[in-house]
């Protein structure tokens, strides 16, 4: 935690430093720099005090949660403005769903066609959002 | 006199029908949320937003206000039928709460909880009511310089506050600031931090960011770990010992007048209410009492007190412009995205919205206190809410809200990022809480930070010439160093 906080606040004030000088410039960039410079020392501070054994009190970081999540959000942005809303949800909540062993394949893609056809009946229907609903060719 | 005209007006505002409809989902949503284990306020409210962006300002606060105090409600619902509270502010209710339901008295503790909720809500209204004018003309006299340490004081209380180490908040608000200063600043100037995105030319979006840092992270962390609590069987008998209801008023009473006061500070709110509002009844109850003995007061002072608090913390929100906790800062956010600047113009500009508000707010309350009682069985089955379904339907509700916001796909992208992040920092133990109150700050402390700078030629010492401007920051200090050695 302690070195993300020192990683970041050296790259905010390594990105600030790299900007030509000017009155309206020093303004805008001062700031970030306070902020970035008590970011460094608020790492610091945590890297000092950390205890001996570094894992203690933290708990494990599981990844396929992540990647399921991500490649759900993903998904959706991806097929959006090209498949429309019921299939970029429907991708979405088959992907989520193979995080865990939440559901069979059939049982999923079922559930997956529910919800498609609530959030296209909600905010299409409904809040009248601009969203395609089918693919456009 | 004015209070009663304005709200007169407030009460004509909220009881349109559609005003109406959407106090009811928002109380209704507040009571789904607040009996689910997990999925708090700041959760909701960060998924719902997008929701709103088609209502007017005053539909938008007024449904998303409900969704906070209905959940202030629910929260003790699984307290104390199950020892496992809704929400962080209905912690100490398990204590006597749960200890009334193992006695079989789980309909009078859900009774006690449902009525002193009633007060507490009521009577902070009516502080809200009360309070907002006098403090509204107070704000209208603050400088620049006064507004960055009355920020920075809030942001102090919010570090001091937070749960975990001092320094992981600490770390946490000024990630916020820093995350806030992405994109060009407002009063001029070239871009910063935005790797040549143009998406990012107008900063990191405040939806993408909540609904990744809470609702997300809360998924990942759902899908990592399955919780699966057991429900007692709940008594519907609701009528108290003689005595009792007496003794539930007088600790409501007091919770209420110190969920008040303590709501109003900013980075103070429902869980330190709660929390100092049964300390004050363990004080008070008899010596050989056990604090776990099931009293009513157990269960009154600590429910009265979050509700008053969470009434009450809107009002340094309408009249300063400051968010006193994490879920008013997400309404401030909403507020902002609708096009209302939170500040001691509100009150003046607005009125409709600001009593509008408050006027919502005793429906709210009333309609809460309509609905509680008799559907406390009910409430209590959607602890069954299979998660197989739950979470798909959540993630897909993220997508659409984040993406109808702008109708830019990478949106998506930072808020799939915010969601590691938060479940990253989950883990490490870190709060996110004090990561969004910096980041929903940033931009106000940024702007009041030239303005003082620029009036006084670029002396930093305007901070502390202004007395009210020295005064808080000197409050501040003190308030981080006393939590510091407090902790060590």
């Amino acid at each position: 935690m302690g070195l993300s906080c020192l990683v970041v606040g050296t790259l905010a004030i390594a990105l600030t430093c790299s900007a030509e000088p000017s009155s309206q410039l020093a303004m805008a960039l001062l700031f970030p720099r306070i902020v970035a410079g008590g970011l460094i020392l608020s790492g610091a501070v945590i890297v000092l005090r950390a205890p001996p054994h570094p894992r203690e009190g933290v708990q494990r970081f599981s990844l396929w949660p992540c990647i399921t999540i991500a490649g759900s959000l993903m998904a959706f942005a991806v097929l959006i403005e090209t498949a429309g809303l019921v299939l970029a949800t429907m991708t979405s909540v088959l992907v989520v769903t193979l995080a865990r062993r939440m559901l069979s394949f059939w049982q999923a893609l079922w559930f997956a066609a529910w919800v498609a056809a609530f959030v296209a009946l909600m905010f299409i229907g409904v809040l009248g959002q601009a969203i395609p609903l089918v693919p456009r060719f | 006199m004015d209070v009663l005209a304005h709200l007169a007006l407030g009460f004509s505002t909220a009881l349109t029908p559609a005003n109406l409809g959407y106090c009811f989902i928002g109380v209704c949503l507040g009571m789904v949320v607040g009996v689910l284990p997990g999925i708090g306020p700041v959760t909701t409210i960060a998924l719902l937003l997008p929701f709103t962006f088609s209502l007017s300002a005053t539909s938008a606060l007024i449904m998303l206000a409900g969704i906070y105090y209905g959940s202030q409600y629910g929260g003790s619902t699984t307290a104390i039928l199950i020892n496992l509270p809704g929400e962080a502010s209905a912690t100490v209710t398990c204590l006597d709460g749960h200890a009334m339901a193992r006695q079989g008295r789980a309909g009078q503790a859900l009774a006690v909880a449902s009525v002193s909720s009633f007060i507490g809500g009521t009577l902070g209204t009516l502080a809200v009511a009360a309070l907002s004018g006098p403090l509204a003309a107070l704000a209208s006299s603050f400088e620049a310089a006064d507004y960055v340490a009355l920020m920075a004081f809030g942001l102090a209380l919010g570090v001091v506050l937070a749960q975990g180490a001092m320094m992981k908040a600490t770390a946490m608000v000024l990630l916020g600031l820093l995350l806030g200063a992405v994109g060009s600043p407002t009063l001029g100037g070239p871009p910063r931090f935005t790797f040549g995105l143009t998406s990012l030319a107008d900063g990191i979006g405040f939806v993408p960011l909540a609904v990744g840092l809470f609702g997300l992270a809360e998924i990942i962390d759902a899908l990592e770990s399955a919780r699966a609590p057991s429900v007692m069987k709940t008594s519907g008998h609701v009528r108290l010992e003689p005595g009792e209801a007496k003794r539930a008023l007088l600790a409501s009473l007091r919770g209420t007048m110190l969920g008040a006061a303590l709501g109003v500070l900013p980075g103070g709110g429902p869980v330190i209410a709660s929390f100092a509002a049964y300390a004050v009844e363990r004080k008070l109850l008899s010596v050989d009492a056990s604090p776990r003995y099931g009293a009513v007061e157990g269960v009154a002072a600590p429910e009265s007190a979050n509700n008053a608090a969470a009434q009450t913390s809107f009002i340094p929100l309408l009249t300063l412009g400051i968010p006193s906790n994490p879920v008013v800062a997400l309404l401030l956010g909403g507020l902002v995205v609708h096009g209302v600047q939170p500040g001691p113009e509100v009150i003046t500009k607005q009125p409709e919205l600001f009593w509008g508000l408050i006027a919502s707010m005793w429906i709210g309350n009333a309609m809460l206190l309509a609905i509680n009682l008799p559907l406390v069985g009910l409430w209590a089955q959607l602890l069954r809410v299979p998660q197989r379904f739950l979470l798909p339907a959540t993630v897909a509700l993220c997508c659409i809200g984040v993406y109808g916001l702008n109708h830019n796909p990478f949106e998506l992208v930072i808020a799939a990022a915010f969601g590691i992040m938060g479940y990253g920092l989950r883990n490490l133990g870190c709060e996110p809480a004090p990561l969004l109150l910096g980041f929903i700050l940033s931009q106000p402390i940024e702007e009041n930070l030239q303005r003082a700078l620029s009036f006084s030629h670029g002396d930093p010492t305007t901070f502390l010439v202004h007395p009210r401007s020295a005064a808080l920051l000197a409050i501040s200090i003190a308030l981080l160093v006393s939590a510091a050695k407090r902790r060590a």
